[in-house]
């Protein structure tokens, strides 16, 4: 997924969309936007969510299983395995994972596993008006988020990480970057 | 419209509704693996190099270790929030990588087979050891290098966790000699634990016993104290400046000097039980040591995780003290009743010099 953080003005319909989408209970996240100052006083709002990464740390430390990556790049998580011991909640470098309070196992962004599937955008990128977000296949060469990643300068947070995070984002500020 | 607010600074929503992970009760289970690792580390090294005073000891250890590591598990099982599928962990461990699941699961690997085989070899070297009189032979000796290998592995294995799994807190740049640390608390816990059993198996503290253990613990706590000051000193010195050391220092210092002071007191009393075989010192020495590798424990185990992922603030939590209480009594006094049953049922042998068990009169090693 691509951000254009410059784009996004903090309407939160993605917040809303999501949790309408996927039944995320209130008070945890599949996605947020965080709201920071900046040193030059204005205001910059950064969408988060699961980083689907490469490396994913969330996938080492599951004892059972639940946690896995798909042929297509997607970290999902089976909630029929997840025994809930919270591992990869303390591994994920970006505080995307929850325990879901309904099901009483870990829970995630599936980038909308069951929409990508009959070829719909996940509801976050559906719902944004700015089009600040971008889904797509990044290993498609034609794809647009393909074309817009490799011609625009982007940033991922906490590459040091090793983890390879695979939300690419657009005028990032510092600040927001953590 | 209103947006996500930050009271304690910056960090990310999920944190705080998640707030800490793993409860206290996690600590208590790192104390009883420490407890069941050493003494099987000290069984072996009985074993390995047929040391007089452990061979005695030897039942002791073998009981110990046994009753501890039964019900070790039972902590974690009382931190999963699906605790009706642990035997998951043995069902589906994850234990080989794959293009779908990358990497193995340290977790796993420690429950579905370390945990096992340090149960069946201890049980194995019990049946050796105490039944068929096997001290010095070959099967006995390669059963326990195989055993301190394992306990070994026990024994450092939540900085192996933090350091292998946990990436975002990069623990093996803070505290780069933690597992050496972990380590040395192991084996005075072993050796505070050893004398409090032999105390309450015998009504007193015979010399050679007390003054092997006491040495361990003088020997760990000594080196203990050292280390770790290193590490901290490294990091005023040398890592200062960015966010992480900063609040790394912030949430670990002041427990981290609680356990320096009885790391210090226990070491001071070892010394003496060493020198003098005072059974207040012994006492002083039992309770200082495993009150600082406790709490050593819990700062690791529950403190750390309250470290934002963003290193900008600190995770507030209420921790639930009284479930942690009654869960932990629940663990020592199961071991308990285990070690009660495995003395007077199964091993049924005397501790040292004791000939003498319910009437019956066995021969002294």
């Amino acid at each position: 997924m691509f951000i254009d953080v410059s784009k996004c003005y903090g309407c939160m319909a993605c917040v809303v969309a999501c949790a309408a989408e996927n039944n995320v209970p209130v008070g945890v996240f599949r996605t947020w936007v965080e709201r920071h100052i900046l040193p030059s006083g204005t205001v910059a709002f950064v969408p988060k969510l699961c980083n689907h990464c490469d490396n994913p740390p969330c996938v080492k430390p599951c004892p059972t299983g639940a946690t896995y990556r798909t042929e297509d790049g997607l970290v999902l998580v089976d909630p029929l395995k997840c025994i809930g011991c919270g591992a990869c909640i303390i591994a994920c470098p970006y505080g995307a994972r929850y325990y879901n309070p309904i099901t009483g196992v870990v829970d995630k962004c599936t980038f909308c596993n069951h929409r990508i599937k009959i070829g719909r955008p996940p509801a976050c990128v559906e719902a944004c008006p700015t089009r600040a977000r971008v889904f797509g296949d990044l290993n498609d060469p034609n794809s647009e988020i393909r074309k817009i990643v490799d011609k625009i300068p982007t940033k991922v947070i906490k590459p040091e990480t090793g983890a390879e995070p695979q939300i690419y984002y657009y005028s990032l500020p510092e600040v927001g970057s953590r | 419209m209103s947006y996500i607010s930050y009271p304690y600074g910056y960090m990310y929503p999920n944190e705080m509704a998640n707030g800490i992970v793993w409860l206290p009760i996690i600590a208590t289970y790192i104390l009883f693996v420490s407890i069941a690792s050493g003494t099987a580390i000290l069984l072996s090294i009985g074993v390995l190099f047929n040391v007089s005073v452990l061979r005695r000891l030897s039942p002791m250890f073998i009981m110990i270790s046994l009753a501890t590591a039964f019900v070790y598990l039972l902590g974690p099982l009382a931190d999963l929030k699906r605790p009706d599928r642990a035997f998951y962990i043995f069902i589906y461990p994850h234990l080989t990588s794959s293009e779908m699941y990358p990497g193995v699961s340290l977790i796993a690997l420690m429950a579905s087979v370390m945990w096992p085989l340090l149960i069946i070899l201890l049980i194995v070297l019990g049946y050796l050891i105490l039944w068929r009189n096997m001290w010095n032979s070959l099967l006995t000796k390669i059963l326990s290098l195989i055993l301190i290998f394992v306990s070994l592995i026990w024994s450092t294995y939540f900085a192996s966790l933090y350091f292998a799994t946990i990436p975002v807190l990069r623990l093996n740049n803070l505290l780069p000699l933690l597992p050496v640390d972990l380590f040395l608390e192991t084996m005075a816990t072993a050796g505070a634990v050893g004398i409090l059993a032999f105390i309450i198996h015998n009504r007193s503290l015979e010399r050679s016993a007390s003054k092997i253990l006491s040495l361990t613990i003088l020997i760990c706590g000594s080196a203990f104290i050292i280390l770790r000051f290193f590490q901290i000193f490294r990091l005023y010195t040398y890592m200062t400046g960015s966010p992480e050391t900063s609040i790394f220092l912030n949430v670990f210092t002041p427990l981290n000097n609680v356990v320096f002071i009885l790391a210090l007191l226990s070491s001071i009393s070892a010394f003496y039980v060493y020198i003098k075989n005072s059974m207040i010192s012994a006492f002083i020495m039992i309770i200082t040591t495993i009150l600082w590798s406790f709490y050593d424990k819990w700062l690791f185990a529950v403190d750390i995780q309250s470290i934002s992922k963003t290193f900008l603030s600190i995770i507030s939590a209420e921790l639930d003290l009284l479930s942690w209480s009654l869960e932990t009594v629940a663990m020592i006094l199961l071991s308990l009743f285990i070690y009660f049953i495995l003395y007077t049922w199964v091993v049924k042998k005397p501790i040292l010099d004791t000939g003498v068990v319910r009437g019956e009169t066995y021969d002294k090693y």
